[in-house]
Formats: C-alpha cells, sequence, structure tokens
C-alpha cells in the first residue's frame, strides 16, 4: 500500500509546483493565484469539520479545502489593496471582525469543462445542511505581532500560514467568514462539488460590488 | 535508491495519524488514544521564553516514543486564539518541564504544568528552521490528564514499556477558563494541591467547583450554570414537543438547585454539577434521545423590563424566565449564536433571576447558550451563576 500513496504524494507535489503564481490585476480589480484541493476526512473523528478555506504549505491543511503553492501572504495583503480592499481588524474582545467585503470564486477544470463557482459553494453548513449560503468575505488582515521566521514585526499569517477562515476566533487568516462564530464544528467539506484531491484550481479575489 | 527515499518520505507525509485537532478536543480522550496517535513523544524543558515577541524554545531531551529529530521546538503563540495568547506566558518559565507528542504532520499537543496546548509545525521545514504555531490551550482535556508533567513523562514510559496500565479518563472534571490558567502555580511556585483550580485537581466526586455568578462575556453570553443531566427520554424521544411539556422535576419551572444536590429522575440518581460555557456555548455531553436541565442564576443590577432572550440550541430547547415559558424550538440543529429570539420583551427584575432550560438531544452533541439584550440590542451586562450571590 506504501507504493500508491507515494506515487499520489509526488504527483500532488507536482502538482503544487505548477500552480498558478500570485497575480495583481489593478485593471481588472482581480487578484489570483493557484492552490490545489486537500484531501478530506482525515481525521475520522472530526467528522468532516474544517475551520479554513485556503492554506498555506505548513499551515493547518488537514482542516482546510485548499493549499496554495509557495505564495508570500504579504504581497497577498498588499495586493488585495492595490484592488482597492481595505483591511479591517480580525475580533477581538467581543467585536465581530470587520473590513472590506470581497467576494471570491474558484476556477478549475472538470475533464474539458472551464467550472466556476463561489468559494463558500466548497462548504457544507450543519447547521442549515445544506451548502453556506452566499456570502461577501471578510478582508480582516490578519492581527500582527512578532513573526520569529523573518525576526521582524508583521502580519501573523505569515507564521500561522491560514489565509482564509470560517472561525473569526482565529485573528491571523488575512480573509474571514462574516458570519461572527468564534469557534464550532459547523462547517464541513461539500464533497458534492470539491473536486479530487490535488486537482489545481485557481483563487479569484475581486472587491464585492 | 533516492528515488525509493524520497517515496518512503513523501508517504509518511501522508501517513498523517488521527490525532484529533479541531478547534478543540471536545471528546473525552483516553491517554491511550494520545499515545496510540502520536508516532513521535519526547521530554523536554523552556529553555526560553520572550514575552514581548511571543516566542519560547523547547529544548529536547529523552525520546519516550519514536525519535525525536528536534534539539529545539521553538514555538510561536502570539497567533493563538481566544484568550490563549494572554494565558500561557506565565507557565513558559525556563526549566519547566514539558511533554511533547507529535504525529509526522507535526500536528502536536504539547503537555506543560498541568495542561496539554495545541501546535502545529511544517514537516518540509529543516529541525533547525522550523517554528511551531500554538493554537489555543485544550481546555478539555484536563480529563485526559492533569497532573505534573515529570509524573506524566513517567507515565507515558511506564505505560509504553507495559509497567502501567493507561489511565482512564476523569470525564467529570471541569474544563479550564483563563482563570483558572490565571490561577496555576507555575513552574517553581510553592503548589498546594488542595487548592489548585479544581480543573487541575485529581477528581473527588465531593469538591465543589466555583459557582458563583460570573461576568457573561463580550456578546453576552452566560458563562455559568448549574446543570442536571442526560436524563433518558424513554418513549418521548419520538416527541420532543410532549418531552420539553413534561415536568422531569417537581417544580422544574422554578427550581433553584444547589450543587451536588441529589435528585432520582427516570429511576437514576443524578446530582446537579456547575456548567461552564466554552466561549459562548454550553456543552452537556452527547447521549442521544435525552433531556438535560440548565439553570442559571442571573443576577442583574437593575430592573431591565424590556429585555429579549437570545438563545441557541443542539437540539430542541425550551426555556423559562422567572417561571414563565418564553422560549421554544423543536427540531433538530447544531448549536448557533441567537437562533432563537423571545418574540416579546421579557423581564429582568434587579437581582436574582431563574433561567431554566430544558435541553433536548435527538444525537450528536447537547449544547445551549443564552444572552440578554436590551431594546437596542447592545448585550445586557448580567452575571450567571449556579448559585445566587453570596450576601
Amino acid at each position: 500500500m506504501a507504493f500508491p500513496a507515494s506515487l499520489a504524494a509526488l504527483l500532488l507535489m507536482a502538482a503544487t509546483q505548477d500552480l498558478d503564481p500570485l497575480v495583481v490585476d489593478e485593471k481588472a480589480g482581480q487578484v489570483t493565484f493557484g492552490a490545489k484541493t486537500l484531501k478530506t476526512d482525515v481525521h475520522p473523528q472530526l467528522k468532516g469539520a474544517i475551520e479554513y478555506l485556503i492554506t498555506m504549505r505548513g499551515g493547518k491543511s488537514y482542516e482546510s479545502c485548499f493549499e496554495t503553492g509557495p505564495l508570500d501572504a504579504l504581497k497577498l495583503y498588499l495586493g488585495l489593496q492595490k484592488i482597492g480592499a481595505v483591511p479591517g481588524k480580525p475580533a477581538a474582545e467581543g467585536k465581530p471582525a470587520e473590513g472590506c467585503k470581497l467576494r471570491i470564486t474558484v476556477e478549475w477544470k472538470d475533464g474539458d469543462k472551464a467550472r466556476k463557482e463561489p468559494i463558500e459553494s466548497f462548504i457544507h453548513d450543519d447547521t442549515t445542511q445544506k451548502p453556506m449560503e452566499k456570502v461577501q468575505w471578510i478582508f480582516a488582515g490578519s492581527k500582527g505581532g512578532y513573526i520569529p521566521e523573518i525576526d521582524a514585526e508583521g502580519l501573523l499569517v505569515i507564521s500561522t500560514k491560514n489565509l482564509m477562515g470560517l472561525y473569526q476566533g482565529d485573528p491571523t487568516p488575512l480573509i474571514t467568514n462574516p458570519t461572527p462564530l468564534m469557534t464550532g464544528n459547523r462547517y464541513k467539506v461539500n464533497k458534492a462539488i470539491l473536486p479530487k484531491e490535488g486537482t489545481p484550481v485557481k483563487i479569484i479575489i475581486e472587491v464585492a460590488k | 535508491m533516492k528515488t525509493l527515499i524520497r517515496s518512503l518520505a513523501a508517504a509518511a507525509l501522508l501517513a498523517w495519524a488521527a490525532m484529533p485537532l479541531p478547534a478543540y478536543v471536545e471528546a473525552v480522550m483516553p491517554l491511550a488514544q494520545v499515545l496510540n496517535e502520536s508516532t513521535v513523544i519526547v521530554e523536554g524543558t523552556v529553555d526560553m521564553h520572550d514575552a514581548q515577541k511571543k516566542i519560547a524554545t523547547i529544548k529536547t531531551g529523552k525520546s519516550i516514543k519514536g525519535k525525536c529529530t528536534y534539539e529545539t521546538i521553538r514555538i510561536t503563540y502570539g497567533g493563538g486564539q481566544f484568550w490563549h495568547p494572554e494565558a500561557i506566558p506565565k507557565h513558559l518559565v525556563k526549566g519547566a518541564p514539558v511533554v511533547m507528542f507529535y504525529n509526522d504532520a507535526r500536528q502536536s499537543q504539547c503537555y506543560l504544568n498541568r495542561f496539554f496546548f495545541q501546535l502545529y509545525g511544517d514537516p518540509n521545514a529543516p529541525p533547525d528552521k522550523a517554528w511551531w504555531s500554538m493554537t489555543h490551550i485544550e481546555i478539555r482535556m484536563n480529563r485526559t490528564y492533569n497532573g505534573p508533567a515529570p509524573a506524566l513523562s513517567e507515565l507515558v514510559s511506564n505505560v509504553l514499556s507495559g509497567k502501567a496500565k493507561p489511565p482512564a479518563p476523569a470525564a467529570k472534571i471541569p474544563p479550564m477558563e483563563l482563570a483558572h490558567v490565571k490561577a496555576l502555580p507555575s513552574h517553581g511556585e510553592p503548589v498546594d494541591e488542595t487548592k489548585l483550580p479544581l480543573p487541575f485537581r485529581t477528581y473527588d466526586p465531593n469538591a465543589k467547583a466555583d459557582a458563583a455568578p460570573v461576568a457573561v462575556d463580550g456578546e453576552g453570553f452566560l458563562q455559568r450554570w448549574i446543570v442536571l443531566g442526560p436524563i433518558p427520554m424513554g418513549a418521548l424521544a419520538a416527541d420532543h414537543n410532549a418531552a420539553l411539556n413534561k415536568e422531569w422535576l417537581p417544580g422544574q419551572k422554578t427550581i433553584k438547585p444547589g450543587q451536588h444536590d441529589k435528585v432520582k429522575v427516570e429511576g437514576q440518581d443524578l446530582r446537579w454539577e456547575v456548567g461552564t460555557s466554552s466561549e459562548w456555548v454550553l456543552d452537556l455531553g452527547s447521549t442521544e434521545n435525552s433531556v438535560t436541565l440548565s439553570v442559571a442564576y442571573v443576577v442583574s443590577d437593575a430592573d431591565v423590563p424590556d429585555a429579549a432572550l437570545l438563545t441557541g440550541s443542539d437540539d430542541s430547547a425550551a426555556w423559562w424566565l422567572n417561571g414563565q415559558e418564553v422560549q421554544r424550538f423543536v427540531g433538530g440543529r447544531a448549536a448557533g449564536k441567537d437562533q432563537e429570539r423571545t418574540a416579546k420583551p421579557v423581564a429582568l427584575k434587579k437581582g436574582v433571576n431563574m433561567l431554566v432550560a430544558a435541553v433536548i438531544n435527538g444525537s450528536g452533541p447537547t449544547q445551549c447558550c443564552a444572552r440578554f439584550v436590551d431594546k437596542a440590542n447592545q448585550p445586557l451586562k448580567v452575571r450567571s451563576g449556579a448559585e445566587a450571590p453570596k450576601q
């Protein structure tokens, strides 16, 4: 059984290297970057519960839908500002997260067919037993602090490597869910739509109009 | 050969052991499970702590299971969740012993002083460059173990060598709150076992938890309750409405229970216990087809004639305020904030108000939450307790 698993891992690694880089298109008002779909149900006892939508390599990818290729979180933060998104604040002291509202979509190839869906479509909401309702995501901008990897103050997302969160209890993702839940087990992967593990996708972020 | 080694290494990366790392470890987790799901268990000591930068290092020592390839484990806790970055610095004392548990994917629990905290690292980062991020203290894993770290190290060694059996979890130990972690003596400070906060003491069925009313959280959610259950619903499992109409205890709607008061319900001997919300939600276990009674002594500093009660529940629930039913939900769902709101204003009187909830669980978790807001929808800064305030 080890061989197929290792082969899958190598294919995944290769897929990661081929992912689209970060592109900031000010004219189109879009920030885009590549990611790949992650393995679901890594821990059976979590019963599919996830905390994040997009993580970087080294982040909590076992509780996420998509993992980016090599990506500079600070460049993403600055890129979002270049398309007009103003960062706000993560949730703190009983106040929910605030910031510019974003629309985020995911593009991928399903065989020969190009598909595009809002990123929330990939989340199953256990409360409603339906895919997560359409939302505009909050550019909270990550809490700041000391980043040991660069020996400087900065955005803690650089250290935690979780770009997009589903719960506001984590103050470090750049982008968070507008539903002001601090923690929980409400969100799962919507397996009906998530492409198979390792599928390359393009994440497209725009300021919500 | 290189290809084979690369393949095996990659396979190891994929072979994520089933160490459970959700928001919190909610299930009662036996130590045996922690041991099984860790590929490496290593002793260590806190070597450096910089409270300004919110970083610390652990110098590793003897590997108890597997082989630790890190001489130093570097921790950053500034990005931790909730109140946890505030609670942990007191305990990151140079020389404090720790026990690290991790798997191939560098999902980890670190045992420091008398509590576990969750960390995750990057398996691809070189050991001398890797930083591990703390997410939170495991507020409920004190049920797995809550003694001193050196004793855990010895226990783990003995279990793994077959000299001892892993202890069963102590399911009734209450979860940790910020105040508990702050009150826990740090490494090197004198420890009086009888005065430790309850979450860190050996479980004593007769020890009483803090019951006095405490402030609500920032959003107004009640934090402290007194709880009875689970009560098996029997034939009423099929009819939640009827179950909510039933008085499971005489005078249930106006009951004023005391900690450890004993009652017999549906042929079962039960006892009222203090319940503590985790952030906004009160966890009441997960017994299928059961009803649990949750009571809060709600203390208001003023008369509020036009408040609203906002609740959430998993699953059905009925709520009585000062003896009057003010809200009911019948159905199955996960608990969320503010799922229900009283249709008409409710009155809170100055002093103690009794809020009683009957929460039914069909399957999955049993949970509820409640907060009061004023007519401007602002959270009321009441207090809630498992007893009335002492005069």
